[in-house]
């Protein structure tokens, strides 16, 4: 019983602050409603890119967390070789996934009937990689520098940092998203 | 030479899982973008389920990400075995885990129905409803593949760290998705 008030002290208020800041974005949604119902790829890439840029929070605290347990991290942290080496496996993936997802959301709208040309293409390239390389570099900074000071104060970071970066990302995609698209469509 | 070694230490181990889990996550991202446009239909019929649907996506993949990491940190240290048994520890953890998604599902949906209410005008508490039915149905759904996955990951020498949170974002997102598309279909 003991392990289940302490998950659920810890998680709790942020759970809600983060879900909160979630449906806040879900205003953001509701101003480009019509667009995104009219560019139908864009509609498509949202789960998949909010998802991506939250995964990259999940794995990048679950990792350091795992390697703060474990004894394997040392200060300065951001020099410390399994932080740059972890930032060397996640961002080029990141990159990679975002042209992936730009790919994927057009040839998907296509097939459903959406008509499209290379500069709409372009576009939507210019906002999943902005809206990536921006976002992972802050997520990997409050993951890496919360996470820190978390487990100093004795709490897991895993219940709280988990939810804190996959709402930045959440929150954050909206707001690029939504901005990019407001100013390029 | 060396430059072969050093490409080789860059794209470790670690680099392919998450390339893979990222990979299929984000194919399954996708999906959930497809059943999203077919989710868009129901969004003039109760107002609320465009607000409520950010944060009940992000409220299922916060707790399954929590709850596969606190379980992978476990197996890591040794707290519980690879075999896959009913202990106390993995009992806690469903049990927070599944109090946190109901509790947080309540108040996503009385924050929706609030917001509706005082912004637009309209009053109806079926999103309250939809929020914890949909919350129930994911949990049934989600809960046994991220435990196991897990536990399947660890024992076959990968790192869940790595794949489970692509993995419990992706089937959080098609399951909460698909459990909205039902409890909506059986409200309205």
């Amino acid at each position: 019983m003991k392990i289940i008030w302490k998950i659920i002290k810890e998680s709790w208020k942020v759970l809600i602050i983060a879900s909160i800041l979630s449906s806040i974005g879900g205003f953001g949604l509701k101003t480009i409603q019509e667009k995104l119902v009219i560019f139908l790829p864009l509609l498509i890439a949202l789960p998949a890119l909010n998802d991506m840029i939250g995964d990259f929070g999940t794995i990048i605290t679950a990792k350091f967390t795992t390697s703060l347990f474990e004894g394997k991290i040392k200060k300065p942290l951001i020099k410390s070789y399994f932080v740059k080496h972890l930032f060397k496996d996640i961002m080029p993936i990141a990159l990679f996934m975002a042209v992936y997802i730009s790919l994927l959301s057009v040839l998907v709208a296509l097939f459903m009937g959406f008509e499209t040309n290379f500069v709409f293409f372009l576009k939507m390239l210019l906002i999943t990689l902005v809206s990536t390389a921006s976002l992972v570099i802050l997520i990997f900074l409050v993951a890496i520098i919360g996470g820190y000071k978390v487990y100093k104060n004795k709490e897991d970071p895993d219940d709280i940092l988990i939810p804190i970066t996959t709402s930045i990302a959440d929150l954050g995609t909206m707001i690029i998203f939504s901005g990019l698209i407001y100013l390029l469509f | 030479m060396k430059i072969l070694g050093k490409h080789k230490r860059l794209w470790d181990k670690d680099f392919w899982e998450i390339l893979t889990a990222e990979f299929l996550s984000v194919t399954g991202g996708i999906i959930g973008g497809i059943l999203l446009s077919v989710l868009t239909n129901k969004l003039e019929m109760i107002p609320a389920l465009l607000i409520l649907l950010p944060g009940f996506l992000e409220m299922r993949g916060n707790i399954g990400g929590s709850l596969a990491a606190r379980l992978s940190a476990d197996l890591h240290l040794k707290k519980i075995s690879a075999k896959l048994k009913e202990t106390s520890i993995l009992k806690d953890n469903v049990l927070a885990s599944s109090i946190l998604a109901i509790f947080i599902a309540l108040i996503l949906g009385l924050l929706a129905y609030l917001s509706v209410y005082l912004i637009f005008g309209i009053n109806n508490t079926n999103i309250i409803f939809i929020a914890l039915i949909a919350s129930v149905l994911s949990l049934i759904l989600e809960m046994p593949l991220t435990i196991v996955a897990t536990f399947w990951l660890f024992k076959h020498g990968y790192d869940p760290d790595d794949i489970m949170g692509p993995y419990v974002t992706t089937i959080g997102d098609v399951f909460s998705i698909l459990a909205l598309i039902i409890t909506v279909m059986v409200i309205i």
